[in-house]
């Protein structure tokens, strides 16, 4: 493939200051620092790539759209049993939560010991996303739509569902019980 | 504004993606209404939390050197496969340029060549056509050139003087170079000519 021009000092006004949301989105995803610099690295060749295609102003968006599809093959490639068949709306609406834990998962449990991201952590990706995106990167509902590329509808249906699963969630239960226990 | 319609926009709300418009009108709905006012309070709650106990993992050094290290590669190759680019993109520049000076230069030497050719012609027949009117008037064939620069011409004493215009010749060689030999008759005796000072190849002259 032919290699567009890239301008080295637009590439790091560009894409260098959105390193640190690209390395919080896959390592949201990826559930693992080690994976997370992988893909990040992967997303930025990517991005050096397809860099000449960019015009826009929106770069934060534009990386992570690129981040997230890297995440997506990352995970393809190396745990394809997290991505529900087919990737898309309707199947990640109906993935269910991961049973397992991976020892990525109970290592970053350990680490903060908070059941909030535990709870966060266990979500379905498709729902995990877009909440990340919002509350991490305070994206608007059509910079998430663009990312995730889902309709803004698509957008708001998620974000309910996944706040709805993390206020249900038992881990968050648990504590409350704990919680009133105690009292 | 009811508490189902409430419930419907009371997330976009919450994250700021609601028109001023409905807005107002739910904070309106909110006033009188504790079930939905709790629930606005919860998401709130949520957001929150999520905002401070959910850690945000920055890149580390490694994630930033690892970046700069491809981007160096990219333009380092690029470096490598563009230069080259350049300088045959130089050598066909200049390629370019000499024929375009050469295409110039042939095109002026033979307009310059033409000239005078036609300079040469003019003067030939001008000097001859001087030598007709000063020999006393008959007729005087001019073969100036081999065809088709053949031009017979002459004129009769009493009506020219000698020196015809550079112009009326020049439009004679035209004339006789873009019809056959046989028509140069007619073209050179036509009303035209006829009507000047000089009249050439007329059978009086």
């Amino acid at each position: 493939m032919k290699q567009a021009h890239v301008d080295r000092t637009r590439f790091e006004q560009v894409v260098l200051p959105q390193l640190d949301a690209a390395y919080n989105l896959a390592r949201w995803l990826t559930h693992s620092g080690n994976d997370a610099e992988d893909v990040v690295q992967d997303a930025c060749e990517r991005a050096l790539r397809y860099f000449g295609a960019f015009h826009g102003s929106d770069a934060k968006a534009w990386f992570l759209t690129i981040v997230r599809h890297a995440c997506y093959d990352w995970i393809k490639r190396n745990r394809p049993a997290e991505i529900a068949p087919g990737d898309n709306a309707e199947a990640i609406e109906n993935a269910p939560d991961p049973a397992g834990v991976t020892p990525e998962q109970a290592a970053m449990r350990n680490a903060t010991g908070s059941a909030l991201t535990e709870a966060l952590a266990a979500l379905p990706p498709g729902y995990r996303e877009v909440l990340i995106l919002r509350e991490l990167e305070d994206l608007s509902y059509k910079e998430i739509a663009r990312v995730a590329d889902i309709p803004i509808g698509t957008v708001m249906s998620r974000l309910a569902r996944a706040r709805g699963l993390l206020q249900r969630s038992p881990l968050l239960q648990a504590v409350r019980e704990r919680n009133a226990g105690r009292g | 504004m009811d508490c189902h319609e409430t419930t419907d926009l009371l997330q976009a709300y919450g994250d700021g993606e609601l028109d001023p418009v409905r807005s107002a009108a739910l904070e309106r709905h909110l006033l009188g209404c504790t079930e939905c006012t709790a629930r606005r309070d919860e998401l709130t709650a949520l957001s929150a939390r999520v905002r401070s106990e959910v850690p945000y993992h920055r890149a580390p050094q490694a994630v930033r050197a690892r970046a700069l290290s491809a981007l160096d590669a990219v333009v380092s190759a690029e470096t490598r496969t563009v230069r080259p680019r350049e300088r045959w993109g130089w050598l066909s520049g200049g390629a370019l340029a000499g024929c375009a000076a050469t295409v110039l230069a042939w095109f002026v030497g033979t307009t310059v060549l033409d000239w005078q050719a036609e300079h040469d012609l003019v003067t030939e027949a001008v000097t001859n056509h001087t030598r007709a009117t000063l020999a006393g008037g008959s007729i005087i064939s001019i073969a100036t050139r081999s065809p088709p620069w053949s031009i017979a011409t002459g004129c009769t004493t009493s009506t020219c003087s000698s020196g015809h215009s550079l112009q009326s010749l020049r439009l004679l060689r035209r004339q006789v170079s873009r019809r056959s030999a046989a028509s140069t008759w007619s073209t050179i005796a036509g009303p035209g000519w006829n009507g000047g000072p000089c009249r050439m190849l007329t059978p009086r002259c």
